[in-house]
């Protein structure tokens, strides 16, 4: 420990022009001597860990209209694979919480006047040493470090984030500054003795202290009194540098707005920088990039009531009477003598583990022993799974206006506040009325835009879909929505796109037509996700680009797709104007054209993939019908083509005929004699008329509905039909009447009740006559008689 | 035979009490520190006399529930502790209860057939007839006997005892006061400082009586899970086996080889999972620590007196088919998938895993 004094005599000299104070990223303790510091020392220059391209941020992260959690966002762009993946994004936060020592040293330089910057290495310089997503102020090398490993078994902590409570946020309130910057600056330094040099200049911490040193070093010619305030980690190496003149003298000093110097070997690296808004959720998650410390609504009570008497215990008091409340109002049995047990488990924990006050961990034990009363060997009860939530807390903070917020970003909010959307970490729905109210349906550009951008915003829950065009008679749309850094996230990714959500949709758009170059189907669908995300202007360009496509692509079914997507955007009104709805409508005739030449190429389709194609040819069908630009005829002649040739798969066949029915080609005696000419078939044909009626039924269900031919033919070829034939038959005539809708079975029902037994109109509707009811009493009794006979009854 | 935990470890609590400068909750014989070195093991050995004695860990996997049990115990409220079986609950209530107070016999062995009497007190019929309802007449129960001595009182296996019986004892953890009415004005026993319940209760059999809230309430429930760091496992299994084969006088090495491959089979039946990832069916038997060191132990009694060199792989998985079939056939099907899956991944690991797979052929 003598070591350690000395260096912490050089290191912690008040005089002197150089201070370094260690610190634990989000830690209360660390902010409350930090504050101490600084007004003693009373530094000229405060320089921080953290990425050196971000200084231009300092002055919005110190705002006092900033509200934490915040964050720095880092992304690097790899265009060309040099870290191993092309095109691949690596992406960094480096959140601030209100007792985050950074920012609350950033927010005193700002009080008093003093130079504030970061001195860390950007990014882009750090990343290629991990070659993975890493953040700056992630506790790795002090959690992994086999001194912190042998201090928990000592001092009985389950592992590192306990014995910093142990040590420092309990303890640290306590002691003097000094004292606790020497004890913090021993465990770092312990903690190093670890690792070797080779394990520090692999990973790049070496990197980056001689970066710190080297800023250091400049500030010092600079100033008269400079803080260094970095992870207590490094204040030795980068101490040990300073000795040693080991610093690149070759690296440009920052100021804001600086473009760095990359290392030559990766200098096509793309790398973005900006301030955003963070939540308690992700300052909660260990480890990855999204650094943090657990338990940040807890520890944010700590700081705000920090220097009241009983701070630990009024926390504890705080955090079990609201984990009571709420495990109650879950369903949960808790008592308040189970909080009384709790709280005084909790002292008597703290008392047994040597800690002069409770703490996180003693909380989360005297919970689970006073108000768990259950088994939880494989689940969480009620109470720790509201314990947990409540110690995480669901803050969310907001950058200063003055913030340089990407214009996205801006715009992004910009339209949540229009539409009254919250911005919290809670999930929350709205309900749209989208043909009735213009904001509504103004919203549901939003959401659509928000989730066709991918950015884990908005989900649908009900709603028509209109391009699958399924739950089309629903005339609201429902929305869930929650904000959430990844969103954020993804729209600072996508700011150099387009400075709107509109603008971006719309570059996204575009680049997904330019990949498709001959799947006319998608592409149509990108023109009816244009047209929902309110993309009017991208109509045009689209129809353009589509018409190529539509050239290029000799699919049936994606020309169908695509022509089906055509109607749906002239039936829904989508399109604002006149150019654009003359447009489609060339374009559908083109398109209608291209399908029909290609039917004749479809007769043989197995079955699997007849109900489909039936639903295709019903499309292009419904095309021509609509839309006097269409030739007809050449739709005539492909279907009779289909309806004749012995080689069409039946189903298509009966579909074809169907049609030609419905166009007055073919008679309703034609169409009997076709279905006839199955039914009294031999072999497979004569089970080929079931899948015959199923095509018919599905293009012509008018045929059974409002003629009584039909019903007549097929009955006469059923009644000279033997038994055991007609049962073979029976299942797949029942699939063929399935398409028509109960009400319509009804109908044919009558139609063939009244084929069969033609009865007087008065006998359907008048009652049972007195002749009738004894008759039938009669026939119950003889029927009852025999069953029990039979021992049946 | 085994004797208590206070007469076994005998001269590691008088060492210990020896040395504890701690403060102690009354009538306690150790501070909660103290008991807490008891259970877990010390760093240093402690001088007692001019012996030099080491408290040895007692209780493995879960430090924090032993600290738990110690400040619940230190408190008002009684200990339920709660648990699959074969998870060392019983072990762990009489050690907690020997370093408490000193003795861990003064327990209730609940049962369907457990009455009230049997918990609080009964009557010496003979003087009863002769001088009355007096205190000399009376039979103290373990409950009694723990109340007016100041001493935890156990109570095993709670919930197999029926529900009224369970609830007689809502007012004396409440009040801490029992009262006995044919003693009339002076039947009220005050129970001393330093009186607790330890109750255990297995998961499995919870159905059987359930507990009433009242009695809930009136106790800190704590999980005690299975170990679920596998070398840990293997050291406990290694230790208890050793135990066991020496009180049998068996003289025989632990063979690490086989200890591992039975540790691993009954970690990951019981987990669920292999050590590759591979989802497993579960069997419903029990997979306890416990079970394992039987089926060891087992094993080798059955290699030692049947003139056999070393434990054989076949030995191994006949008495693994004791602890895995118990009632239910489908465990069996379990067990053998297992063996197809698993362990036959594993047949080139060593010739040992090879052997052990072959033992499929006993499983029918």
């Amino acid at each position: 420990m003598d070591k350690v004094r000395v260096l912490g005599q050089s290191a912690f000299d008040l005089q002197g022009p150089l201070l370094f104070f260690p610190i634990r990223h989000h830690s209360p303790a660390c902010s409350h001597h930090l504050e101490k510091i600084i007004r003693e020392y009373k530094p000229e220059a405060i320089l921080i860990e953290g990425p050196r391209d971000g200084n231009r941020i300092i002055p919005h992260l110190a705002d006092k209209e900033t509200q934490t959690p915040v964050a720095i966002y880092c992304s690097v762009k790899d265009r060309r694979g040099e870290l191993g993946v092309s095109d691949k994004t690596y992406h960094c936060y480096y959140p601030f919480l209100d007792y985050s020592p950074e920012l609350h040293a950033l927010r005193l330089a700002s009080e008093m006047k003093c130079e504030a910057s970061f001195i860390d290495l950007p990014y882009s310089d750090y990343l290629p040493y991990h070659k993975a997503d890493i953040s700056y102020n992630s506790d790795y090398l002090l959690e992994r470090s086999a001194y912190i490993s042998l201090l928990c078994k000592k001092q009985g902590c389950r592992h590192f984030n306990e014995l910093w409570e142990k040590l420092f946020e309990i303890d640290g309130f306590s002691m003097e500054s000094l004292e606790f910057m020497i004890a913090l600056l021993g465990y770092c330094v312990y903690a190093r003795e670890s690792y070797t040099q080779e394990d520090l200049l692999q990973d790049g911490t070496i990197a980056r202290e001689k970066a710190m040193a080297q800023a250091i070093r400049k500030s010092q010619s600079k100033y008269n009194r400079t803080l260094v305030v970095t992870g207590g980690f490094h204040v030795k190496g980068i101490m040990d540098l300073l000795t040693e003149g080991q610093y690149e003298e070759s690296t440009k000093e920052s100021t804001p707005g600086d473009n760095l110097e990359k290392p030559e070997s990766h200098s096509s690296l793309e790398s973005q920088i900006y301030s955003m808004s963070y939540s308690f959720k992700s300052a909660n998650q260990l480890g990855g990039y999204a650094s943090g410390m657990p338990f940040p609504s807890f520890y944010q009570t700590l700081w705000e009531e920090r220097g009241q008497a009983n701070l630990h215990s009024r926390a504890l008091l705080k955090y079990i009477s609201l984990c009571g409340v709420q495990s109650r109002k879950k369903g949960s049995t808790v008592s308040l003598a189970d909080e009384i047990e709790a709280y005084q488990v909790a002292k008597r924990l703290a008392a047994l583990r040597g800690k002069r006050e409770v703490g996180g961990y003693e909380l989360i034990d005297s919970v689970i022993s006073a108000f768990v009363k259950e088994d939880t060997t494989n689940t969480l009860s009620v109470a720790e799974e509201e314990l947990s939530r409540l110690l995480v807390g669901s803050a969310v903070g907001t950058m200063t206006k003055l913030a340089d917020t990407p214009p996205l970003v801006q715009d992004f909010y910009r339209l949540m506040k229009d539409f009254g959307l919250i911005k919290d970490s809670r999930k929350r729905e709205v309900a749209l009325q989208i043909y009735t109210r213009k904001k509504h349906r103004l919203e549901s550009q939003f959401f659509y835009t928000m989730d066709f951008l991918d950015t884990h915003f908005c989900q649908k829950i009900h709603g028509p879909d209109f391009v699958t065009r399924t739950d089309m008679a629903r005339v609201r749309e429902v929305w869930s929505y929650q904000w959430n850094e990844e969103t954020e996230r993804s729209l600072i990714e996508k700011n150099m796109h387009g400075g709107t959500l509109s603008e971006v949709a719309q570059s996204f758009v575009g680049e997904s037509l330019r990949e498709n170059r001959t799947r006319a189907g998608e592409a149509a669908g990108l023109l009816i996700q244009s047209l929902l995300m309110g993309l009017q202007s991208t109509v045009a360009p689209l129809l353009d680009q589509l018409y190529a496509i539509c050239q290029r692509d000799g699919g049936f079914s994606s020309l169908v797709d695509c022509l089906s997507h055509l109607n749906r955007c002239l039936d829904l009104d989508l399109l604002q104007s006149d150019s654009s709805r003359d447009r489609i409508l060339d374009l559908i005739s083109f398109t209608y054209q291209r399908c029909v030449s290609l039917l004749g190429y479809m007769g043989s389709l197995p079955q699997e993939e007849e109900i489909p194609f039936l639903d295709r040819l019903k499309e292009i069908n419904y095309t021509q019908t609509k839309f006097p630009g269409c030739d007809g005829e050449l739709f005539v002649d492909q279907l009779r083509e289909l309806s004749q040739s012995t080689r069409t798969n039946r189903a298509i066949c009966g579909a074809a005929s169907g049609l030609l029915f419905g166009m007055k080609k073919l008679s309703s005696q034609e169409v009997i004699l076709q279905t006839g000419s199955y039914l009294s078939g031999t072999g497979d044909q004569f089970l080929e008329a079931s899948r015959f009626l199923l095509g018919l039924f599905m293009t012509a269900r008018d045929i059974l509905l409002t003629g009584d031919e039909l019903i007549a033919g097929i009955d006469l070829f059923l009644e000279e039909l033997e038994e055991d034939k007609f049962l073979t038959l029976l299942p797949q005539l029942r699939l063929a009447f399935s398409f028509f809708t109960p009400v319509e079975v009804d109908q044919i029902a009558r139609r063939v009740v009244k084929h069969v037994t033609p009865l007087p109109q008065e006998a359907k509707t008048s009652p049972l006559s007195h002749l009738d009811k004894t008759t039938l009493l009669r026939i119950d009794e003889e029927v009852t008689e025999q069953l029990q006979e039979w021992g049946v009854l | 035979m085994k004797p208590p935990a206070e007469v076994l470890y005998e001269e590691e609590l008088n060492a210990l009490e020896a040395h504890d400068k701690a403060n102690k909750p009354a009538s306690w014989r150790l501070s909660p520190q103290a008991v807490r070195t008891f259970l877990l093991g010390g760093n240093k050995p402690l001088k007692l006399g001019d012996k030099s004695v080491t408290i040895s860990q007692k209780f493995f996997g879960d430090d924090l529930l032993v600290e738990q049990c110690i400040v619940t115990l230190a408190g008002n409220r009684g200990l339920m502790l709660i648990g699959n079986p074969g998870t060392a609950k019983t072990m762990l209530s009489e050690l907690l209860s020997a370093a408490i107070c000193g003795t861990s016999t003064n327990t209730v062995q609940g049962t369907a057939g457990t009455t009230e009497d049997g918990i609080k007190y009964s009557w010496n019929y003979a003087m009863l007839l002769d001088r009355g309802p007096v205190e000399e007449a009376l039979v103290p129960a373990p409950l009694y006997r723990g109340m007016k001595g100041g001493i935890i009182t156990r109570f095993e296996e709670i919930t197999r005892c029926p529900q009224e019986v369970q609830d007689s004892l809502i007012s004396v953890l409440s009040d801490k006061v029992l009262h006995i009415p044919e003693l009339g004005e002076n039947g009220v026993l005050f129970a001393q400082p330093g009186f607790n319940i330890i109750a255990t209760a297995n998961t499995k059999d919870r159905g059987v009586n359930d507990m009433s809230s009242a009695l809930k309430r009136r106790l800190n429930f704590q999980t005690v899970k299975p170990i679920s760091n596998l070398k840990l496992e293997m050291k406990i299994i290694e230790s208890e086996a050793s135990r066991l084969l020496e009180k049998a006088q068996i003289e025989t090495p632990i063979d690490r080889d086989v200890l591992e491959i039975l540790s691993t089979t009954f970690h990951e039946l019981r987990n669920g999972v292999s050590l590759e990832g591979s989802k497993i069916d579960q069997p419903d038997a029990t997979m306890s620590t416990a079970e394992a060191v039987s089926v060891y132990f087992q094993a080798a009694m059955n290699a030692h007196y049947y003139g056999e060199e070393s434990i054989s792989m076949d030995r191994l998985v006949q008495n693994m088919l004791g602890t895995v079939f118990k009632e239910d056939h489908e465990d069996l099907t379990k067990l053998k998938s297992y063996f197809t899956v698993v362990a036959k991944q594993r047949v080139n690991k060593s010739p040992l895993w090879s052997d052990f797979y072959q033992g499929k052929r006993w499983i029918k």
